[in-house]
Parts: C-alpha cells; structure tokens; sequence
C-alpha cells in the first residue's frame, strides 16, 4: 500500500495534463461541433516555438513562452480562416471537416518535423535543478505542479469568460445554435474565429507544459489529442466542467487500473473506458 | 474542358515516362548498394548514425564502380519493401543495408529470395539464420544479455527488475533476461514503444524494491526513465542495452541519467576514423557508424573478389560469410555461421552528465 499516494499523485498529474488538453479542444467543440484533429498538431506548434526562442535562440523564458502560446493562437486561427471557415461557408459534413482538420494535422505535423527533425528534444535545460515536492508521501515536480495550478486556472477562467462576459454569452449562443445567433446579430465567424485562437492558445500551452515535463516530438499531438478527447467525452463533450472531470477520472482510472497488471495496458484501458461509456452513456458524466 | 483534361493527362503520362526511363539508363552501368535506412521518423537520428558510417566509406570509393543509393524506410516495413522491390530487378543492385528490426525481418525473405546480401543492424532474435544471404552487423541479443547479466553479478545485486518497450527487441529482450538470469526478477513492466510517461510503471517497480532494473528500450525511452526514476527518488541501479547507446540519450534525460550504466558494442575506432568523424561531425562516432562503414568496405571487398564470377550473388554471400579477421574499424570482422556479427560490448557509465567507458 505504499505506492499508494504516489499513484494518487501519479493521477492527479495525468489528469492535470489532459484537462490542458480537453479544455481547448471542449472549448471548440462546444461551439463549433465538429473534431477538429488540427488541434492535436498546436500541441506541438506551441512546443517547438518555445523550443526554437529558448533553447535555440536563449530568449527568456517569460517571454518564450506567452510567444509560444500566441503563435499557437495565431497558427489556430489562421487554420480556421484558412481552412474550416470556408468549408463551413459551403455547408459542408461534419464528415469533410474532419477530413479537413486531419489534413491539417497532418501538414503541421510534417512541417514541423521539417524544420526541427523528429529527433526528441526536452525544453528544460537541466532537469537535475528541477525543484521536487513531496505530498504526503507521493513525489510531484515543479513542472507538474505549474501544470495542475495552470489547467484550474484555465479552467476557472474559461468558466467565467463562458458566464459573464459578454463574448462568452455569444460564444454560448454560437454553441446552441449558429444560425439563430446570427439572426440576433451576433458575428459567428468573429467569435468562433477567437474560440479557435483561444483553443489553440491552450493547445500550445499544453504542449509547452508537456515538453518541459517530458520532452517534445514532431508527432507529440495525436497521443495528447486522443487522451482530450477521452476525458471530454467521459466528462461531457462540450462541459468545461465536464472535461476537467473527464481528464482527472481518465487519469485515476489509467494509473490504478495498472496497479496489478503491467503497465502496457494502459492505453488498451483507457480506450476500453472510452467505449463503454460510448455505449452506455455517451452524453457524459456532465451534461452540456 | 473534357479534351484538355485528356491532354494534360497525357502529357503528365509522357513526361513520367520519359523521366523513368532516363532514371534507368544514369543508373545501368553502376553497381549499387542500396540502403534503406530511417531517415525520418522516430528513429531518424540512428539512420543519420548509419548514413554518416556509408557516407565516410563510399568517400573512399572513388574508382571502385560501385556507389550508394539512400531510400528512407521510414522504419515502416511496407516503404521499405517498395523501395527493395525498386531496386531488386536491375541487375547492377549488389547489396542492400537497413536499420531496425521491423524493416529487417520484412526484408529478409525478399533478400533471400533474390538472392541478394543484406547487412542489417537489427536485435530481433529471429533475423539469425544459417549461411544465407543476411548477415547481422550488431552484436546479437545473446552476447548483450550475456554481458549485462555479468554486470548484474558484477556489481553484486540479487534482485531485478525489467522495464521493457513493447516491442520485438524490448520482448526479445525480456524473454531472453528471464531465461537466463539466475537471480531473481521481482518486477517486469511494459509500456508502447513512443510512450513519454512511465511514471505509473515506475511507481510500481519502485514499490519491489530492486536491486537493479533493466531498462530494455531505446534511447528516447532510456531517458525519460532515467529521468522520472530520479523524479520519483529511485535508488536502484539503471542499466540500459545497446538500443540506448546514442547521443541523445543524455539530451533526453536533461541531467537525470547520473549513474546510468550502458551495455553496448564497442564504439572504438581507431585513431584516424575518430579524427575523421569527430572534424565532420563534432562528435564521438555511435557504433552504428562504424559497423555500417565496415560493411560498406565488406561488400566492396566481396565485388572485388567475385567481380567475375559465374554466379556473382552466390559468391558474395559466401565470400562475406567467410571473412576472417577483417580490418574493422573498431576491431577485426568476424561472423559466425548465421551471419552475426562476433561483437564486442563494453561497460559505460554516465559520470557528471557524460558517458564514460569504465
């Protein structure tokens, strides 16, 4: 039993890294309803950006990284404006757009394998100075602990954006209903243009968090998007709430789930998961 | 639109055409080892490994009519038997080169159906087999396990643990580890082979208690352990195979590896190789290199003696098989009747964040 508080914490930091990752892509979901794939590949947009200034170049990291988060907004952005805005324009199927975001997935991935090789690389510069903390009895580092302490930020934050702000009222109206939105003279490609900046802003926040925490690879996003994805649907596709939820309950369940079998089951887990709650209750813990 | 779509069509067709057929005739009166190597992908950086060893042989070649063609296998079998099956009808290939275990055994039956040497780096067991056409550049899995197990003695631990990749080499590797370790092995966990997050396995190998744990993966991999292992406050003792022995291994863990112990073949070369590679590359060579620049020269060796030989694929594969002693760079070339190189593996360590020969 005395492994038992480091897999709880051992959980709380699988699920701190997927609700990075579910709150944007809920975030975009929730008012765009289709699976953009595109988003996976921001993961590691967000990464190498901060990579190329900080390792690279030796920007500081206070500014590497809000760079790293913008040019991930930025790319996230231009993708929508580029790509799925006018495939949306000419009615098409959830089923093109889907297509359309792997296609961007794919070329991102490839660019970025391009100009940085697919060699793994680490952001931080030395992991030896890394500061570790112990919580009753389990062991969790500074990396893990800013990641945890960011995604409730974020998820607090998006909360309230969601409920008393003014965009995030029309950010809500696009969700339920794009067409009436419009009626009511609300601009859907301005907002669901910034959902897509700000989804994407906490993609490249995801990835840099990751890349300090482990490293980055050219390929980093589909893994990353897949475990989102789980924990939006375990929790309420389209819920902020409901993805935190998702992602911690992903986390626990992975991480206890291998306590006495080894350790490759955990994706088989996790996947298994995802389908029976498909089956048995595909709207979520959290309803939206 | 209908007729200039047909026309555009053609014209595409025409100039395909004429491309192919001039590709053929630059290439009909060279003899050419073709290798298929991981130029990009996971394991890119272990074909650029490969590529710099054939790149210092083939500058040697000048005058020998032989040259190297490069096709990126991508370490997907499937590549890599289209661009085997490019090159295996024209009847100026000689020998094909590859990397990695996955692309290794698909190539095998096709090599030894053309008839046609192949030299790989590989660790799956199962590429070994008796006087054919493919011969294994790297030390087998047995002479590894041998020397890590003497290392397990070595350093008195009673106890291990196995964390392996999920894959043929890090199973290969489990399943030989289990057979042959007397001692006893308290824990084994897997995880995918591009997994980045090994905290769960190592929370519970950290629970056994073991002396030692054998990290049976590749670099990337190696280091992310290392990492978290030190992370996590583990105190037993890392030891990691062949696979790790790369540059990256220490970028990877980001300080974490202190005290790792690495079981590979022997990276020494001899004094005008290293001072040759060291100016290109501004680093030590990987044995990768040296192994694929040794193979290189065998196969020029093999041409020259079976240049004129009435069945010239036989000749090549018997010649190389016979090698004896060969001037390797690290150390004379030698192979036992499966084709396996008779490596030599040495100890290293990671002392202040660097990789020392013990």
């Amino acid at each position: 039993m005395d492994i038992l508080p480091q897999l709880i914490v051992n959980s709380i930091i699988a699920g701190a890294i997927y609700t990075l990752v579910a709150l944007g892509f809920n975030l975009i979901y929730g008012t765009v309803k289709f699976f953009d794939l595109g988003y996976g590949a921001l993961t590691a947009v967000g990464g190498y950006a901060v990579f190329w200034l900080y390792k690279l170049i030796g920007v500081p990291l206070y500014v590497a990284v809000p760079a790293g988060v913008l040019t991930s907004a930025l790319i996230g952005f231009l993708i929508y404006r580029l790509v799925y805005a006018p495939l949306r324009t000419r009615k098409s199927s959830g089923t093109v757009l889907l297509v359309g975001s792997l296609g961007a997935f794919t070329a991102l991935q490839a660019i970025v394998a391009i100009l940085f090789t697919s060699q793994f690389q680490t952001l931080s510069k030395d992991s030896g100075a890394e500061a570790v903390y112990q919580i009753f009895g389990g062991v969790i580092t500074q990396v893990q602990l800013i990641m945890l302490v960011t995604g409730i930020v974020i998820m607090i934050g998006i909360a309230l954006l969601l409920k008393f702000t003014m965009f995030g009222k029309a950010v809500k109206a696009v969700g339920d209903d794009e067409e009436v939105a419009k009626i009511v003279g609300i601009n859907t490609p301005r907002v669901i243009g910034w959902v897509f900046a700000i989804g994407s802003g906490i993609a490249g926040l995801a990835g840099i968090l990751v890349g300090f925490d482990t490293g980055i690879e050219p390929t980093m996003g589909l893994s990353l998007l897949l475990k989102g994805v789980i924990a939006s649907i375990i929790g309420g596709i389209g819920n902020v709430y409901g993805g935190v939820l998702g992602a911690f309950l992903l986390g626990f369940i992975e991480n206890f789930g291998i306590w006495k079998i080894s350790g490759e089951w955990k994706d088989a887990i996790a996947f298994a998961v995802l389908i029976l709650f498909l089956l048995f209750r595909p709207q979520g813990i959290l309803r939206r | 639109m209908n007729k200039k779509v047909v026309w555009i069509a053609i014209g595409f067709i025409i100039i395909v055409v004429i491309l192919a057929v001039a590709n053929n005739k630059q290439s009909s009166s060279d003899k050419t080892v073709v290798a298929i190597i991981p130029l990009s992908g996971a394991t890119a950086r272990t074909g650029e490994f490969a590529k710099r060893g054939i790149d210092m042989a083939v500058a040697e070649l000048k005058g020998s009519g032989i040259k190297v063609v490069y096709e990126d296998s991508q370490l997907d079998p499937k590549t890599a038997i289209s661009e085997f099956n490019r090159y295996a009808g024209d009847k100026n290939t000689i020998a094909y080169l590859t990397v990695g275990s996955p692309v290794a055994m698909a190539l095998k039956p096709l090599a030894q159906q053309n008839r046609t040497v192949l030299m790989s780096i590989v660790s799956a067991p199962a590429y070994s087999s008796l006087n054919d056409y493919t011969f294994r550049i790297n030390g087998t899995a047995q002479i590894e396990l041998k020397n890590v197990i003497q290392q397990i003695h070595d350093i008195g631990a009673k106890s291990l643990a196995v964390l392996y990749q999920n894959d043929d080499y890090g199973k290969g590797l489990l399943n030989s580890i289990k057979a042959n370790y007397a001692g006893t092995i308290v824990d084994e966990e897997g995880f995918p082979a591009d997994a980045t997050d090994m905290r769960s396995q190592l929370t519970k190998v950290k629970s056994k208690n073991p002396d030692v744990i054998f990290i049976a993966a590749y670099s990337k991999a190696v280091g992310l352990v290392a990492r978290q292992a030190k992370d996590l406050a583990l105190r037993s003792q890392l030891i990691c195979g062949s696979a790790c022995d790369t540059p990256d291994l220490l970028s990877t863990a980001a300080g974490g590896a202190e005290g790792l112990l690495v079981i590979a073949p022997t990276p020494k070369a001899n004094t005008s190789f290293m001072s040759a590679h060291n100016a290109a590359y501004k680093e030590d060579p990987s044995y990768v290199t040296t192994r694929m620049y040794d193979s290189v020269n065998l196969i020029v060796q093999a041409d020259k003696v079976c240049g004129t030989n009435a069945d010239y694929k036989s000749c090549m594969k018997d010649t190389i098989h016979a090698v004896k002693d060969f001037p390797g760079v690290a150390f004379p070339v030698n192979f036992d009747q499966n084709g396996d190189l008779q490596d030599q593996f040495i100890v290293k360590k990671v002392v202040n964040g660097a990789l020392q020969i013990q």
